[in-house]
């Protein structure tokens, strides 16, 4: 990825008894934003644990600025901020006390870290709620909470675990909003871990994309989002048969395969153009009414490294 | 206020030194006591220890005015005098308050933090597991010391400065040590047993409950020993008579009656102390952990 990598993670394995939830893991992140992309159960939590020295690999190594895991556990975590996946606020105390008091905890003084809760407290949208109790906080509010515990020290690097879970999608917005914002700054860079694939695509440059513990991709987004030149999406509309209109395609050498959306996808032979295309619809007598050469979307690139991997 | 009014600064000053972090959390947990809930559980404590020590300042006062006493024809001699004793019965009859204390301020400091799944809150931050664990011994640890050690030894100074003068200091000049000593043994095992309990479950009194079970239990436990195999031995296993023969012991009491009461030395009943606050300490580094790990 860049030169300078934050995180870097060697052959990392981890298991929970026989369950083995990272297998010879191995990838290196830059600054910026990243996500930690995977279906459920793919390792990612596990792997912001072993991160942040909470669990011990059983094999492999890695760092996180460059600490090695493991032994630097607590020089990680005075770096960086974490966002948990699960609900884990003190419900009665006001939100303020709670970001001061997780900003006292990552070593700011008494008076700084009173400060700096309101600041980030405003900053996340809280402000006009920063003295009410947390437990009569909604999903939504509880997560703004979260991210401004993670932020309250200014870290280096943000942990972010499904910061967008349970969230209406206005919220799901404004969080997505909020951590574009943080990482334009400058100063933190994120992981933003998810199962979302689109949110991962919104608010990220980078990801990094594991199934069962593996990693099945990693790279920039824009990178892995690939235009392919010989493939085309068409939807076609009028009289004609569509049927004889695969069949001119396949007379022409194209290969077509019925994708979502009613679009026809056809992969061009690589001597032809698109001319063919309106050939075979002046044929069949159809009008062609959408065509666009096809870019794939984060979850083809997905897909396609799954279907690779099997 | 709409989302995004305010910039995201970050804060470029210096952490604090990472030795103090577990004060935070005491002092937190203290500062607690006087808003909301808090502030009534500290009313009761107060009012507990405040008529506790007002018997023994009373008790102090009368003996050195004695001339009160005579002026009421009530015989001197009858009173105990002011020595290691008096001071080691002074430390004792604060159990109470003490176990209260213990009740009262321990049972939800960790239950509260697991039933609220803030442990990876905490343990997120750059704390370990074991200065977490000091913060909350603090809470527990700092009133405890504040109605054994520091009671006893502001009657220790008072004594000296009155009617006990330099010759009493001459002959007790190691109980101010005793005293610190014992009081820092139950303050550490009180706080790190009601931790240990409070680390079990999610619910405070039920951690509570547990160790008022513990406490009745043990003792029940070396009496029955004690009574069906006839031997006084068994008495060890009571922590409660651990702590008086390890006092008896600290204060320079071995010839004393009682002290020949006990068939095992107070080097015995401190390893026995020892031991039990060296479990519940392992019980709570396996139970505290950032992550939860279903089996």
């Amino acid at each position: 990825m860049t030169s300078d990598p934050i995180i870097q993670v060697n052959s990392l394995s981890f298991a929970y008894g026989n369950n083995v939830v990272l297998d010879d893991l191995s990838f290196q992140i830059g600054r910026g934003a990243t996500g930690l992309l995977g279906p459920n159960g793919a390792g990612k939590s596990t792997l912001l644990k072993i991160l942040l020295g909470f669990l011990r690999p059983a094999r492999g190594s890695g760092s996180v600025l460059g600490i090695p895991i493991g032994r630097g556990g607590v020089r990680i975590r005075q770096r960086v901020g974490y966002m948990p996946e699960h609900d884990c606020l003190i419900p009665s105390l006001k939100a303020v006390r709670l970001v001061m008091y997780c900003g006292e905890l990552h070593g700011l003084p008494w008076a700084e870290a009173m400060q700096r809760a309101h600041e980030v407290l405003f900053y996340v949208g809280l402000g006009e709620a920063r003295y009410r109790e947390v437990g009569t906080f909604s999903a939504g509010m509880k997560q703004r909470l979260k991210l401004a515990q993670a932020l309250v020290a200014s870290p280096e690097v943000l942990f972010l675990d499904e910061p967008t879970n349970g969230l209406d999608p206005s919220g799901r917005q404004e969080m997505l909003q909020l951590i574009k914002d943080v990482v334009a700054q400058g100063e933190t860079s994120v992981i933003f871990s998810s199962h979302i694939l689109h949110d991962v695509e919104s608010a990220c440059t980078d990801v990094v994309m594991i199934k069962k513990g593996r990693l099945v991709v990693s790279g920039k987004i824009e990178d892995l989002k690939r235009v392919e030149q010989a493939v085309v999406e068409v939807r076609w509309k009028g009289n004609g048969s569509g049927e004889r209109f695969v069949q001119a395609l396949a007379g022409e050498g194209c290969r077509c395969e019925q994708g979502r959306n009613d679009l026809l996808r056809v992969t061009l032979p690589a001597d032809k153009s698109t001319e063919v295309l309106f050939r075979a619809a002046r044929a069949s007598g159809v009008q062609i009414r959408h065509l666009v050469r096809k870019r794939d979307s984060l979850e083809d690139v997905f897909l396609s490294a799954i279907e690779e991997q099997n | 206020m709409p989302v995004y009014d305010q910039q995201y600064h970050p804060w470029a000053g210096k952490p604090q030194p990472r030795w103090r972090r577990w004060s935070v959390i005491t002092r937190y947990h203290l500062t607690l006591l006087f808003t909301g809930k808090g502030r009534n559980h500290l009313v009761t404590l107060l009012v507990i220890a405040g008529f506790i020590h007002f018997c023994f300042l009373a008790y102090v006062y009368i003996m050195a005015n004695r001339q009160i006493l005579q002026q009421y024809a009530i015989p001197v001699e009858r009173l105990p005098s002011i020595n290691a004793q008096f001071f080691l019965t002074e430390i004792m009859a604060q159990s109470l308050t003490v176990a209260l204390l213990a009740l009262i301020m321990g049972a939800g400091l960790i239950a509260d933090d697991r039933r609220d799944n803030a442990l990876p809150l905490y343990l997120s931050k750059p704390l370990t597991v074991a200065e977490y664990l000091l913060g909350k011994l603090g809470v527990l640890a700092l009133p405890i010391l504040g109605v054994t050690a520091v009671p006893t030894l502001l009657v220790f100074g008072l004594h000296c400065l009155g009617e006990g003068g330099k010759d009493f200091i001459l002959t007790y000049w190691r109980l101010p040590f005793a005293i610190v000593a014992l009081s820092v043994l139950i303050a550490l095992f009180c706080g790190t047993l009601m931790l240990m309990a409070s680390s079990l479950v999610k619910k405070g009194a039920i951690a509570g409950g547990m160790v008022v079970g513990l406490f009745i239990g043990h003792n029940v436990l070396a009496g029955v020993l004690s009574g069906i195999l006839e031997s006084r031995k068994y008495m060890i296993l009571s922590l409660q008579f651990d702590f008086h023969r390890l006092g008896l012991w600290l204060f320079g009491l071995e010839h004393l009656a009682e002290a020949r009461h006990y068939p095992f030395s107070g080097s015995a009943a401190g390893a026995v102390i020892v031991a039990a606050t060296a479990l519940c300490w392992a019980i709570l580094w396996r139970q505290v952990r950032p992550v939860e790990v279903v089996k």
